[in-house]
């Protein structure tokens, strides 16, 4: 294992970001390791398949239990990839034996539904402990954290919501017309094609997943070593033999950034020199290196340091051609007016006079809103307007005229005083009042001729030849001024006595509407 | 001082193909025009999945907390539907461009940014929460998951049309107290030449030796040291725990000065 080959930057991450780099990895390595997944599963399903004689339900069941099998592989290619020796596909062999070991059997036993899965794997198959040591070491490495378990629970539903999206995505594209899924089925009745068929989607996402999911685990072990034994630290350390030993040239300010950790090209520039070394270097090195640069006596130092202040870097000069006003010394500024001075001031004492008069003017539209929105909203008022529209268009009768309770009473009254208009209107009024107590429904604004045609609805024929002759006579009066003799009075007044006495025998007058 | 576009550097590292691949890591580069390298890093989609999930419970808390509505027919129905369109297409919205992440990324430490690192604005906030709908198919962000999978900074395709990232916001490492403090290590000046690297990785050393085994410590120690070359009047380097104190030494006088 060289660190300074790994395929990724070892740095302390948090967890989740130690999660992210190993997805990162899985999404560098996906070809190989999906194929390394298939060929994996393709040892064991194709012989399960003979052993439950075709039962789609206990195949899957068995294949699924199996999944660490196919993930040891997996692991450990990644292993020798992440530290610079992938092993080829052509060497599967190589593969297979090296992960397929006796130490993979609790996973496949009781630790198989084990919540870290991808992050004990590595230290299983990586590590070659045994017994309680494995177990301290996975409480060492672990350390209370719960993002493996975690990651395990999420990419189960990775795996879940792909298996899911390719049967609704299948089901929705395929046209009418053709065998439809029958989604149910495809997950209920173990019989039908359509459980075959989603067996093979829940293995395409499964075998999607996994690379990722191990990949996470993977790179959260790594991560957490790099933590526990400072592995970063090693390389800077090996790294800074190298450069420490380059001789002095340029400016610090370029050489930090050359050798900055951020540069890939430098990086590897750097690792290859580094590779070098350590071949060339037989033991410690001591001997090789070249000899040691004492620190600069103080004239040496300033010498350096004004190299160094030389670089364009702290400050250079420049030529520079601009325009600029040319000012002489009559031109200076003049004196403001004092006119001018005096408008300032008196803007400054205007200013907070205005200020308040405004502050007052809007404190005064807000109790004015205030008082007209609690006048709108004092109850009496909702009242009275609600009830008004209603008075106006029910009652007929009511008029600026006080009707008297006893209507025949009054219309002799004013027959006695001479007054017939008075009287026929009464009467008629008095008509129009008794039709709305007999349910004739008057809207307002009803010409004479528009009630008698609605009271013709409601009234038989004797009961309405008297209100004709009456309407007739009124409108005669009302509209031509030709006032008909007292006599035909009394007789519309004997007429509609005789009607209210049958339809309603004690009228109380129109005191009141309808 | 560095007059290079970012552009015509990553091109012209593409070009230089190294003989040894470039290692991988999960920040994303971005050259400001300064030339100064500024390190986004960019949010997987397990931790993202996870603040889905915390936010869509902080939502549904809001669902039952609204469920007494539906005793009002037809007003309670109308509030109800009207805050379940808030929700659903403002809740992200605004809690990315007020604060930049929603409770849920907050909670994990993540930030959504332009993917040049300055904060989200309203319009790629719009776009990539309306692509939220495509991200979604066909089952519980299917589509969503396959392009994060794939693309390389994590993105969905909200993210790709809008130009944005989740990201780590801050390093949440448990950083030890102050360097230095109660030291009582006396400085020692370092070699001369120490790069920026080593100068920062002894000073980490410092740092976490506390968490290191004894053994660990020391082996890093003489792997230093022994990259150093000998000193002037011959003296060769400590090995062991005086290893170890040098090295402290050196930290200190990093930190403090002579």
């Amino acid at each position: 294992m060289e660190l300074d080959r790994a395929a990724a930057v070892l740095r302390p991450r948090r967890s989740w970001e130690g999660v992210d780099l190993g997805f990162t990895l899985a999404r560098l390595w996906f070809p190989t390791l999906w194929l390394l997944w298939w060929l994996g599963i393709l040892v064991l399903a194709l012989p399960a398949l003979a052993l439950v004689g075709g039962q789609a339900d206990w195949w899957l069941v068995l294949v699924w239990w199996f999944k660490p099998l196919y993930e040891a592989p997996l692991v450990f290619w990644s292993s020798r990839a992440l530290f610079g020796e992938p092993v080829a596909l052509r060497d599967v062999g190589v593969i297979f034996r090296s992960a397929w070991t006796r130490r993979l059997l609790p996973y496949l036993l009781w630790r198989r539904l084990s919540v870290s899965r991808s992050f004990n794997l590595p230290i299983v198959l990586l590590e070659g402990l045994h017994g309680t040591a494995v177990r301290r070491r996975r409480r060492v490495l672990i350390e209370g954290d719960g993002t493996p378990a975690w990651l395990t629970l999420i990419c189960y539903h990775f795996e879940a919501i792909l298996w899911g999206g390719l049967l609704l995505g299948l089901y929705f594209l395929i046209p009418a017309g053709l065998p439809d899924i029958d989604l149910a089925a495809a997950v209920t009745d173990e019989q039908s094609w359509p459980y075959w068929l989603s067996s093979a989607c829940y293995l395409l996402a499964a075998s999607v997943i996994a690379p990722f999911y191990i990949c996470g685990g993977f790179a959260l072990y790594i991560g957490r070593r790099t933590e526990l034994e400072a592995w970063d630290l090693e390389l800077a350390f090996r790294q800074a033999g190298s450069a420490g030993s380059t001789p002095r040239t340029g400016t610090p300010g370029r050489q930090g950034r050359r050798t900055g950790p951020g540069r890939p090209s430098t990086m590897t520039l750097v690792s290859t020199l580094l590779i070098a070394l350590t071949v060339t270097w037989p033991g410690g090195g001591l001997q090789a290196a070249t000899p040691a640069t004492p620190w600069p006596d103080a004239a040496g130092a300033r010498a350096i340091i004004a190299e160094v202040l030389a670089d364009e870097t702290f400050g250079r000069t420049r030529e520079l051609t601009v325009w600029v006003p040319i000012t002489g010394p009559d031109e200076a500024p003049t004196e403001t007016p004092p006119w001018l001075r005096w408008l300032g001031e008196l803007a400054l004492l205007l200013g907070p006079l205005l200020k308040w008069l405004l502050i007052s003017c809007a404190v005064a539209a807000v109790a004015l809103l205030a008082r007209r929105i609690l006048r709108d909203w004092r109850p009496e008022t909702r009242r009275r307007r609600q009830r008004s529209p209603v008075v106006g268009a029910a009652s007929p009768a009511t008029d600026f005229h006080q009707t008297p309770t006893d209507l025949a009473a009054a219309v002799r009254a004013r027959l006695a005083a001479g007054d017939a208009r008075g009287a026929l209107a009464l009467l008629y009024r008095g008509s129009i009042a008794h039709l709305s107590r007999c349910a004739v429904a008057i809207p307002e604004g009803a010409t004479e001729g528009e009630v008698l045609r609605l009271a013709a609805y409601h009234l038989n024929a004797s009961e309405l030849a008297p209100l004709r002759h009456l309407t007739r006579d009124w409108e005669a009066l009302a509209y031509a001024r030709r006032a008909p003799d007292p006599d035909q009075i009394t007789a519309h007044l004997a007429a509609w006595l005789r009607w209210t006495d049958t339809a309603a025998p004690t009228p109380d007058g129109a005191d009141h509407g309808a | 001082m560095f007059p290079r576009s970012p552009r015509l550097h990553f091109l012209a590292h593409d070009r230089a193909r190294p003989a040894v691949a470039a290692p991988r890591d999960t920040v994303r580069l971005n050259e400001t025009p300064e030339g100064v390298d500024l390190g986004l890093r960019p949010a997987g989609p397990t931790v993202r999945a996870l603040a889905l999930t915390i936010d869509g419970g902080i939502r549904l808390l809001v669902y039952l907390a609204l469920t007494p509505l539906a005793a009002f027919a037809g007003l309670g129905a109308g509030m109800i539907l009207i805050t379940s369109f808030l929700l659903e297409w403002c809740y992200p919205v605004v809690f990315e461009v007020w604060t930049g992440a929603t409770p849920g990324k907050r909670t994990l430490g993540l930030m959504v940014v332009h993917d040049d690192g300055t904060p989200v604005g309203l319009p790629a906030s719009l776009i990539r929460n309306l692509l939220r709908v495509i991200d979604f198919l066909p089952l519980f962000y299917g589509v969503g998951l396959v392009c994060t999978l794939a693309d390389r900074d994590f993105r969905r395709l909200g993210d790709l049309a809008a130009g944005t990232l989740v990201i780590h916001a801050e390093d949440r490492m448990a950083r030890p107290a102050a360097l230095a403090a109660h030291r009582d290590t006396p400085p020692r000046p370092p070699p001369a030449g120490l790069s920026l690297t080593a100068a920062q990785a002894i000073l980490a050393f410092d740092e976490r030796a506390a968490r290191l085994s004894a053994a660990r410590r020391i082996e890093l120690a003489e792997i230093l040291l022994a990259r150093f070359p000998p000193a002037a009047d011959g003296q060769t380097w400590p090995s062991g725990p005086a290893a170890v104190a040098l090295v402290a030494g050196y930290a200190s006088w990093l930190t403090k000065g002579r």
